[in-house]
C-alpha cells in the first residue's frame, strides 16, 4: 500500500492496523490513486525542470542577440553620422527609440537628396546660362571679326559708289523726275549700307570694354545734351529726377553714352509729335531676391548688394504687343522705310549684358514705354 | 583765283578717280592721284600739293609710314595729310572733332561735301 496512504490510515486509526476487510479493497484502489499520483507529480517536475532550463538558456541567447542587435544598430548609427554629420543632432534625440530615430533620418536624409537634387538643377541651370552667355559673348567677337573684315572691303566700294552717284547727279541735268528719284535712291542706299556696317562694328567693339568708375548721372546729362537738337526739332518736354548721391558704377562711359542716346532716339521717334520724356535715376539695395526681376537678375545682383537704376519713361504710343518679345532680336524693326537697321536695341541689349546688367522695356499703364536699366555698382 | 592741288594716294583706282572728278568739277581744286604708297613720296617732292589725302589699308606700304616719310622729309613735311579710311566710323571721328593721333581723320564712304570743307579746314586761303 502506498506509503502515504498508510500514514494517514495510521493517523485516522490511531496506531490500530486492524482495518475492517470490507473497505480494504476500496482503500487498495486508492492507494493505486495515490501511486499514479506520484508517478504524475514526478513526471510533471521532470518537465518542469526541464523547461525551466530550457527557457533560461533562450533567455541567454536572446540577450546574446540582442547585444549583437545593438552592436549593429550602433554601427549604422556612426556610418549614417559619417555619412551625414549634419544630421548629428537626430542621434542625441532619439538614441532611445531607435525606430523614431531611423525613420526621421532617413527622411531627412530623403529631404537632404531632394534638396540636393533641386541644388543640382539650380547649378545646371546657372551653368547653363553662363554657358549660353559666353556663346553669346563668342558669338560677338566672330561677328567682330568678320564684320571688322567685311567693313573694311565694303566701305571701298561705297566710298566710290557714293562720289559716282554725287557727281552723275550734278552732271546729268535731266528733268525726268525717274532719272532725279534713282539718283536719290541710290544715295540713300548708300547711306543705308552704311548705317548697317557701322551697327556691326558697333558689335564688333563690344568685346572691348573700357571700364572706369563712373558717375551715371554725368552720363544721362551728356547723353540728354547730344540728343537736344532732335528733341527740340519734335517739341519734346525734358524732366530728370537724377538722384545726387548715388554711387559711382564700374562701366564704359561711351558704350553707355550710346545705350541712352539709343533710347532717348527711340523714343523721340515714337514722339514726333511732341511729348514728354522723363529720366530718374536712383540706387537701390536689394533685400530679397526675386524681387527686382527675374532669374538671371537675381543671379547677377546678390540680396545686400547696391544696384544703381536708370528709368526713362515716354508719352508715345507704346509698343504693340504682338512684338515686344522681338524688339531686341537683331535685324527687327518697325522703321526700315524711315532707314532704321533693326539693330539698336540688339546692340543696347548686349552692351548692358557685357555690363553685367539688365534692361527691360515694358509698355507703361499709362501710356508710353519705361525703359528700365540696371547697373551693378 | 589760282586752283589748289590736291594729292590722293590710295590704292582704290576707282575712288581715286571719282574724287579726283568731283573736286575738278568744282573748279576750285586740282588732283593728282597715286595708287602706289611707295610712290607717295616722290609724288608729294614733284607735284607740291596743298593737301595730301592719304588711305591707311594700302597693299605695298601702309598710310602711317607713309605719313612718316611725308613728315620726314623737309620739303613735304608742311604738307597736311588728312587720313581717308575705311577702318574708322563716322561717328568715331566726329567724337573726336576729326582728329586721331594728332591727325585729321575721314571716314569713308564720304560725300563731296564734307572732302571739300575737310580741304577748307585744313589749307590756306
Amino acid at each position: 500500500m502506498n506509503k502515504l496512504l498508510q500514514r494517514q490510515i495510521k493517523k485516522f486509526t490511531r496506531g490500530s492496523d486492524s482495518l475492517h476487510e470490507e473497505i480494504k479493497p476500496l482503500l487498495y484502489g486508492i492507494s493505486d490513486a495515490y501511486d499514479s499520483f506520484d508517478i504524475d507529480r514526478s513526471l510533471i517536475e521532470r518537465s518542469l525542470d526541464l523547461s525551466s532550463k530550457e527557457l533560461t538558456d533562450a533567455n541567454k541567447r536572446l540577450r546574446q542577440e540582442a547585444e549583437k542587435h545593438k552592436a549593429i544598430i550602433d554601427k549604422l548609427k556612426s556610418i549614417l553620422t559619417s555619412l551625414a554629420p549634419d544630421l548629428n543632432h537626430f542621434s542625441k534625440e532619439s538614441s532611445k527609440d531607435d525606430a523614431t530615430y531611423f525613420i526621421n533620418f532617413i527622411s531627412k536624409l530623403i529631404d537632404e537628396r531632394k534638396n540636393t537634387e533641386k541644388a543640382l538643377k539650380n547649378a545646371y541651370k546657372k551653368l547653363k546660362d553662363t554657358q549660353n552667355e559666353l556663346i553669346q559673348v563668342e558669338k560677338l567677337k566672330v561677328i567682330g571679326r568678320l564684320a571688322s573684315g567685311v567693313s573694311h572691303e565694303v566701305k571701298n566700294p561705297l566710298a566710290m559708289i557714293l562720289l559716282g552717284v554725287q557727281y552723275l547727279r550734278k552732271k546729268i541735268k535731266s528733268k525726268d523726275r525717274k532719272v532725279v528719284l534713282t539718283l536719290k535712291h541710290m544715295e540713300k542706299a548708300i547711306e543705308r549700307a552704311d548705317k548697317i556696317i557701322k551697327g556691326l562694328l558697333d558689335f564688333a567693339s563690344l568685346s572691348k570694354l573700357d571700364i572706369k568708375q563712373e558717375n551715371l548721372n554725368s552720363i544721362v546729362e551728356e547723353s540728354l545734351r547730344l540728343v537736344k537738337i532732335q528733341f527740340d526739332k519734335n517739341c519734346i518736354r525734358v524732366e530728370t529726377d537724377l538722384k545726387e548721391n548715388i554711387p559711382k558704377v564700374k562701366i564704359d562711359k561711351n558704350k553707355i553714352e550710346q545705350v541712352f542716346i539709343n533710347i532717348f532716339m527711340n523714343s523721340s521717334h515714337a514722339m514726333h509729335d511732341g511729348g514728354q520724356l522723363t529720366v530718374r535715376t536712383y540706387s537701390k539695395k536689394l533685400k530679397k531676391p526675386g524681387k527686382d526681376g527675374d532669374r538671371r537678375q537675381n543671379d547677377l545682383f546678390k540680396p545686400g548688394e547696391t544696384m544703381v537704376i536708370s528709368e526713362i519713361a515716354d508719352t508715345g504710343p507704346g509698343i504693340p504687343k504682338n512684338i515686344l518679345d522681338k524688339i531686341f532680336d537683331p535685324f527687327f524693326t518697325t522703321t526700315r522705310d524711315k532707314g532704321g537697321t533693326g539693330l539698336g536695341l540688339s546692340i543696347v541689349r548686349n552692351i548692358i549684358q557685357m555690363h553685367y546688367g539688365k534692361i527691360e522695356i515694358k509698355n507703361n499703364a499709362k501710356g508710353g514705354i519705361k525703359s528700365t536699366l540696371f547697373f551693378k555698382v | 583765283m589760282e586752283k589748289k592741288k590736291i594729292l590722293i594716294i590710295d590704292d582704290e583706282e576707282d575712288f581715286c578717280q571719282m574724287m579726283e572728278f568731283n573736286l575738278e568739277d568744282s573748279g576750285k581744286y586740282e588732283v593728282r592721284m597715286e595708287t602706289k604708297g611707295k610712290k607717295a613720296l616722290a609724288a608729294a617732292k614733284e607735284f607740291k600739293p596743298a593737301l595730301i589725302f592719304l588711305d591707311i589699308v594700302m597693299p605695298d606700304i601702309p598710310g602711317d609710314e607713309v605719313a612718316q616719310q611725308l613728315r620726314s622729309d623737309e620739303m613735304t613735311k608742311d604738307i597736311p595729310v588728312v587720313f581717308l579710311t575705311a577702318l574708322v566710323r563716322g561717328n568715331e571721328v566726329a567724337s573726336q572733332d576729326g582728329i586721331i593721333g594728332g591727325n585729321p581723320f575721314i571716314a569713308k564712304p564720304v560725300s563731296i561735301e564734307k572732302l571739300i570743307d575737310c580741304i577748307e579746314k585744313n589749307t590756306r586761303n
